[in-house]
């Protein structure tokens, strides 16, 4: 039949095979500044995971001798870093302890896949490679949160040990982090203290070290801001799913409910849910900033939904005898996503600035060092790193993370749809 | 048309029977939503669709031609009708026993763009509902899927693309080709080729007669272009403002249209001779709304030869041969009218004493009306040159 419709198929003029996450990549490579911006915020990442080995005041190795033996730490060699990294007694939140895991897990995955990748691109053509490579980062995502939840649900603790002090005395070898300090080691000779050597951005009001603190505190804003924002898209995108779906008296019910919502100022609200947690965890702030931001994405979604429903392919799907699952979850969730996972960066960005503000607020979690509480102190103690140190941190990951996600919107711009 | 008329050609019974079916879109207003009127989209369609024939649907934009396409397949929820597929009407079933009887029901879409899933490759679009009503999975349905691949004229190899790699009509062909996938009985195409350039028009209306007669397919061809319609189709059914105002075959159509709208439609088709002039008639004004159609006859603030009761009573479907369904009152022995110059009046104008006159009565009172002469598989050949 149609000659010139198949012919290109068989020359060399053969297009490459591109999926739709491709083109996107590819545009949004062209966005210098964004692309940067997303290898910075890898950064991030990496800092928050090398965390303890940057600071923490237990050695990577320690000799000692007979003669300096103290209480429960017996002679010989010790490797107490690895780990203290999963002693709940130290660090008890479960971000830590995730971080932490991360360290042994990330590296395995990566030169798991240098090995993996190797073989499978022997027997695999390019395209299949794909299908691989999505399913060995999905399969390594779950070990990882595996490897995670054995160790936070193993509840291994040791007896604490002054490893600092062990270390102080003679004929003692050993190899510590650059900074000797953890971000929970008061010291109460050394309160409220400008930047030294020996404290590089000086101490709070209980003698801890704010620079340890800082470095921690990328884990807890990075953990709040992506976890509330998966939460509340997860509530958003199932509302305004459900409301663009099945539309009529559920899709009004919802809206008021969106209405009811956005009435109220999100901060007034936060601060009210907050009032109903006495001991908040970062888990509980993350939740309830997860409870309150819903409302965008269920209202993006909605209208996603309404024009992909007029769509021939939604169309289609129903004259094919499709259940409301299929036709919800392979044609509508995909292709209303890609301004979901925009708003979603943005909403990142967000969600840290307003635990920061909470916490700024004495409102934070209670025990997490987060940027927002060495701000707090600092505004007391009236010490200009404090609040400029934390604050320089804040404004380098909510730019950081703005710009990519201006960088992914403009990729995803229907303009480059064909 | 009558309820169980069998097919004058053939005899068979009917793979579709269309009754009274009704799409009217409720308009709300106000501070309390109440509804003040409702878009008559449709407005009581009766037609039917035997085994193995192409019934062709035309009329201008906003007539109806589309909705009616949808609401027969329950794509929009029709207001009232009845469509008896299977000696069931398909309108009553619950969504289960909807979605099962589904898969014999098929539609072709207009926009070959969004007709497709841009996210799922070609094996994902043709396959999926393989897989869903369980005809085969995996290897199976691979094979499956390029074999349809290859029956609409595609490489097999083309599975693992995506949508976006395709031309218009390449994408139509898969379109197709999805359609095929559940081997339906019925496949509504809604302007299938309306979107495509004049060459791969020709290529896809061929394509479709030789699944036709391959697969023994019944097809409603919702279409704008006469000349395509007229190419494709057994019937042609002609649409204005939401209800058939001439129904007969092809031939029967082009040869003897009788409803002053047909005509007028039929001398709008450009003729390539450019030596032939064509008396070309014009209608005077816009089509109404479907919101507020006119009384009476809904044609009659358009019609040339409007007389009395056309804008008082609406005209009954009036059949004047076998098949040959007219909805005006100048064919209806009831109405017939007093002043014979009105036949003058039409756009092909009627000899007032002659046939035109003298006929309708006849026809309608002599029972076994005479079989068309022309067989309908012999149009589709007769209008090659487009």
């Amino acid at each position: 039949m149609s000659n010139d419709e198949t012919k290109s198929s068989e020359g060399s003029f053969r297009p490459e095979y591109k999926t739709y996450g491709d083109i996107v990549w590819e545009q949004f490579k062209k966005y210098t500044l964004s692309y940067y911006s997303m290898w910075g915020v890898v950064c991030l990442f990496l800092l928050a995971t090398i965390a303890p080995m940057i600071a923490l005041n237990v050695p990577f190795y320690i000799y000692v001798p007979a003669s300096a033996v103290v209480d429960n730490v017996a002679a010989g060699v010790h490797f107490p870093w690895a780990a203290s990294l999963f002693d709940q007694g130290f660090f008890e939140s479960g971000v830590d302890i995730f971080f932490n895991s991360m360290i042994f897990t990330a590296p395995t995955a990566v030169i798991t896949w240098f090995f993996a990748s190797k073989s499978a691109a022997k027997r695999l053509n390019k395209q299949e490679m794909k299908g691989f490579r999505v399913r060995y980062a999905l399969s390594a995502a779950a070990a990882i949160m595996v490897v995670f939840l054995l160790f936070y649900f193993g509840g291994f603790r040791q007896p604490p040990v002054n490893w600092v002090q062990i270390a102080g005395q003679d004929g003692v070898s050993s190899i510590f982090p650059p900074v000797e300090y953890s971000y929970r080691l008061t010291d109460t000779l050394a309160v409220a203290k400008p930047p030294t050597w020996a404290h590089l951005l000086g101490t709070d009001d209980r003698g801890r070290d704010v620079f340890t603190r800082m470095i921690y505190g990328t884990r807890i804003s990075l953990t709040i801001g992506i976890l509330a924002v998966a939460i509340y898209t997860t509530i958003g995108m199932i509302l305004g799913g459900i409301a663009g779906f099945f539309g009529g008296r559920v899709d009004a019910l919802v809206l008021r409910l969106v209405e009811v919502m956005i009435c109220f100022p999100t901060f007034f609200l936060i601060l009210t849910l907050r009032g109903f947690v006495t001991k908040a965890s970062v888990f509980h702030i993350m939740l309830i900033i997860g409870l309150t931001g819903w409302t965008g994405i269920a209202r993006l979604v909605r209208g996603e939904f309404l024009r992909l429903k007029g769509q021939d392919f939604v169309q289609a799907a129903i004259a094919m005898g499709f259940d409301k699952r299929r036709i919800i979850f392979r044609h509508l969730m995909p292709n209303a996503m890609g301004p979901v996972l925009v708003s979603a960066t943005f909403g990142v960005a967000g969600a840290i600035i307003l635990e920061a503000s909470l916490s700024f607020l004495g409102l934070g979690p209670t025990t997490a060092p987060s940027w927002g509480q060495i701000m707090t102190v600092g505004r007391r103690l009236h010490a200009w790193t404090l609040i400029l140190a934390p604050g320089f941190a804040i404004f380098v990951t909510v730019s950081l993370l703005n710009l990519v996600g201006e960088g992914f919107r403009d990729a995803l711009d229907p303009k480059l749809r064909k | 048309m009558s309820a169980t008329t069998n097919d004058p050609t053939t005899g068979a019974e009917p793979l579709i029977q269309v009754k009274g079916l009704k799409k009217h879109f409720p308009i709300f207003k106000g501070l309390l939503n109440r509804q003040v009127g409702a878009v008559k989209a449709v407005d009581g369609l009766s037609f039917d669709v035997y085994p193995n024939e192409t019934v062709g649907l035309v009329g201008e934009s906003g007539c109806g031609k589309t909705t009616a396409g949808r609401s027969l397949l329950r794509l929009i929820e029709p207001s009232a009708g009845e469509v008896i597929y299977g000696g069931d009407d398909i309108l009553k079933y619950g969504s289960e026993d909807m979605r099962k009887v589904r898969r014999n029901l098929q539609i072709i879409f207009q926009d070959p763009y969004s007709s497709l899933n841009p996210r799922m490759t070609i094996e994902g679009i043709i396959g999926e509902a393989i897989e869903f009503h369980g005809i085969a999975k995996g290897t199976a349905r691979r094979e499956m899927v390029e074999a349809l691949l290859v029956r609409v004229g595609l490489q097999p190899s083309y599975i693992t693309r995506y949508p976006h790699e395709f031309s218009g009509g390449q994408r139509q062909r898969i379109g197709i080709a999805r359609a095929l996938a559940l081997s339906p009985q019925f496949i509504v195409c809604d302007e299938a080729v309306s979107a495509l350039d004049v060459s791969v028009q020709a290529q896809v209306i061929n394509l479709l007669q030789e699944l036709q007669d391959e697969y023994n397919l019944s097809y409603l061809f919702i279409a704008h272009d006469l000349s395509v319609v007229r190419h494709i189709a057994d019937r042609i059914a002609v649409m204005y403002l939401g209800q058939i105002v001439e129904m007969t075959t092809s031939d029967a159509l082009f040869k003897d249209a009788l409803h002053p709208y047909t005509q007028a439609l039929l001398s709008a088709i450009p003729r390539p001779n450019p030596r032939r002039h064509a008396k070309r008639v014009i209608l005077k004004g816009d089509v109404p709304s479907p919101i507020n159609p006119p009384t009476g006859c809904r044609f009659h603030t358009r019609c040339p030869a409007c007389y009395s009761p056309c804008s008082k009573v609406e005209p009954k479907a009036v059949e004047i041969e076998a098949g040959h369904v007219v909805r005006c009152h100048l064919y209806d022995p009831e109405h017939a009218p007093k002043d014979p110059t009105v036949w003058s009046k039409l756009p092909v104008p009627r000899d007032a004493s002659g046939d035109a006159m003298a006929k309708p009565p006849e026809e309608a009172v002599a029972a076994p009306a005479p079989v068309p002469d022309v067989e309908p598989e012999s149009t589709k050949s007769s209008g090659e040159e487009e």
